[in-house]
């Protein structure tokens, strides 16, 4: 089973992204609205899929981002950014702090779908 | 396989949410003009502000609302950084400007509610948006889809982030990161549960 979390503070949000997901088989989803809720989650589980939004309360996704890559046990966690911030300086930010993807909202049930696959095909690969 | 999501069975969940937000916006907005009033500043009504409007934008586009600049300009789109970065000081033409745009929202979103085609904004909102540097220009002339900001107040506010801003940043990550040590699990966490510098 792939165990996906989905950090997003609008809960609209994060429904819509766990119904497009949804179509990715044997996949479980867990919430959390806010940077912080994030960060003790990782700390209480081992998830597969990081899926963050930059835009939050408390911490923001980006702070997120940079406590998973200086963690030894969650360092090789893939992290997928889900923004509205989709211009090419948030990009190139986001993955200078070591996102594995980036996706700019709005995006399609199809264009999330591809991006986790390919995201979760790599981490198979790299585990194999 | 299961089927592809249709993302506009939401649209009842984002009414509901966008009214937050909107309600959060119009009392962060009138929060800076009370502090601006009194020659204070406000830096957490205003990211607080931003984060609403910006949300309100990502949702709207998620459920099919066009994204054209017209409509850009009442679902919330204003440049993330320049507003974020404008050090908690709105000048109190571009809290009215702001205010009027969350109220053009807040029309849509009741129109939406009701079944109705909401009014375009009025020209003179997006004129009084665009003077302030605040509404979209036109993606194609970006190259990117997003909106490039223009000269003006929030442009020139960019310039006066400074680094304490950032070290708050870092700060606000180091007392989170204390926060959690009583959740970190033994054995998944190792004695080295430290932030990166």
């Amino acid at each position: 089973m792939t165990e996906i979390l989905v950090v997003d503070d609008s809960k609209v949000m994060r429904d819509m992204i766990v119904a497009c997901l949804r179509a990715i088989q044997d996949t479980s989803f867990v919430h959390a609205s806010s940077g912080l809720e994030a960060i003790e989650r990782l700390s209480l589980a081992a998830f597969d899929l990081l899926v963050l939004d930059l835009n939050m309360p408390d911490i923001g996704g980006i702070e997120v981002l940079e406590f998973v890559r200086g963690q030894d046990t969650l360092r090789a966690l893939p992290v997928l950014i889900v923004t509205t911030r989709g211009d090419e300086q948030s990009r190139e930010r986001v993955l200078q702090a070591g996102a594995t993807g980036f996706l700019a909202k709005p995006f399609t049930p199809d264009s999330i779908i591809a991006e986790v696959r390919a995201i979760l095909a790599d981490r198979a690969e790299s585990v194999a | 396989m299961t089927a592809t999501a249709d993302l506009k069975e939401f649209i009842a969940a984002y009414l509901v949410e966008a009214e937050e937000h909107l309600a959060v916006a119009n009392a962060q907005l009138l929060a800076v003009e009370s502090a601006q009033r009194k020659g204070e500043t406000n830096p957490r009504a205003v990211r607080e502000t931003f984060r609403s409007l910006h949300t309100i934008k990502g949702l709207s586009a998620m459920v099919g609302h066009r994204t054209d600049r017209r409509h850009r300009a009442s679902h919330g789109d204003v440049p993330a950084r320049d507003f974020d970065r404008s050090g908690g000081a709105l000048p109190l033409e571009a809290i009215d400007a702001l205010l009027k745009g969350v109220r053009a929202i807040e029309q849509r979103v009741l129109a939406l509610s009701r079944g109705d085609s909401a009014a375009e904004p009025s020209d003179e909102l997006l004129t009084s948006l665009d003077s302030l540097g605040l509404a979209a220009a036109s993606p194609a002339a970006h190259g990117c889809g997003h909106a490039r900001p223009r000269p003006g107040y929030f442009g020139q506010a960019r310039a006066v982030r400074s680094r304490s801003a950032d070290a708050r940043h870092r700060c606000r990550t180091a007392r989170a990161a204390r926060r959690i040590q009583p959740f970190a699990v033994q054995g998944r966490r190792g004695p080295d549960h430290q932030l990166r510098a």
